[in-house]
């Protein structure tokens, strides 16, 4: 008999509470995990939008340093030179120095609005126009509207237009509208000051 | 061997009490590590924001209406010496956070 009781003892399972307790906890956790794995997600999505943000923000500093230093048409240069302002296109060569192609003799940058996507594609030039050296960057995604206007400051009265006509001197404002949601985008205007 | 090797229920409650205390520290952190890399790059475009107005100014004078900012508050300070014209945009978030501060100064002939 003592010794059936002891096999009996030491097959005993848990308790109802034991068991409750132990689900309770169960669904606890797994609340917790779950709740922690979409905090991860949010996280991730974020960064990588983040991310993608400041990819454009850079590629908007480097388009008004590049087009800040625009050379004008007048300019007497060894490669070819050129400035093409349209209502969805900007063409200019600038002199901003790139430590990324340091035998380039001047950068020739087109910014395009397509397929709701604002590029800018930049390439390094050297005297004879041959192309060292190119890149390619976004300045804004799922942007609508998009429109680009040049100001001439040439007249009596200042004239914004959205093509550029005023060769050989250069625009006295660009600037590049268009409407997004988040995140926005912000009206860009910069003065070429060659 | 009546004895049964495991940890108490008092135990499981604590080590668990523990758990949600270190994640309810952290994930607060995460939270706010999102929000301040949201407002650098929210400062960023800000300080380029301030920079196209500065641009505007110094082509078309003080007077020109600035470009649409959205929700931010933009003010504008304008201090004139003698040959110069020194502008200041200030850029606010809406809830009066500065965002971007930037001066720039001119002749006088070149904002005219």
């Amino acid at each position: 008999m003592q010794s059936k009781a002891k096999i009996s003892q030491s097959c005993a399972g848990l308790s109802l509470l034991e068991l409750l307790v132990s689900l309770a906890l169960l669904a606890l956790i797994a609340a917790g995990l779950a709740g922690a794995f979409g905090v991860g997600t949010q996280v991730y999505d974020r960064a990588r939008a983040l991310n993608e943000h400041q990819e454009e923000l850079a590629a908007r500093r480097q388009l008004r340093s590049a087009l800040a230093q625009a050379l004008p048409l007048y300019r007497i240069t060894h490669f070819p030179n050129s400035f093409v302002g349209a209502p969805d296109r900007l063409q200019f060569v600038t002199l901003k120095e790139t430590p990324y192609a340091p035998d380039a003799s001047a950068l020739k940058v087109e910014v395009l609005w397509a397929s709701n996507n604002l590029t800018m594609q930049v390439e390094a030039i050297d005297d004879t126009g041959a192309v060292l050296a190119s890149w390619d960057h976004t300045l804004a995604r799922d942007v609508r509207n998009v429109s680009f206007q040049y100001l001439d400051n040439s007249g009596d009265t200042p004239d914004w237009a959205p093509v550029w006509t005023g060769a050989p001197n250069l625009p006295a404002l660009v600037q590049i509208t268009g409407e997004r949601g988040a995140p926005r985008w912000v009206d860009f205007v910069v003065a070429p000051r060659l | 061997m009546n004895r049964r090797s495991g940890y108490s229920i008092i135990e499981v409650l604590i080590a668990f009490a523990v758990m949600s205390m270190t994640l309810a520290v952290l994930l607060p952190g995460q939270t706010r590590l999102l929000g301040r890399a949201g407002t650098a790059a929210e400062r960023a475009l800000a300080h380029d924001y301030a920079l196209s107005r500065l641009d505007m100014v110094g082509v078309l004078g003080a007077e020109t209406p600035p470009p649409s900012t959205g929700t931010w508050r933009v003010s504008e300070d304008v201090s004139e010496g003698p040959a110069h014209r020194a502008v200041t945009v200030s850029v606010r978030s809406a809830s009066g956070r500065l965002l971007a501060e930037v001066t720039r100064t001119y002749g006088i002939t070149d904002a005219e």
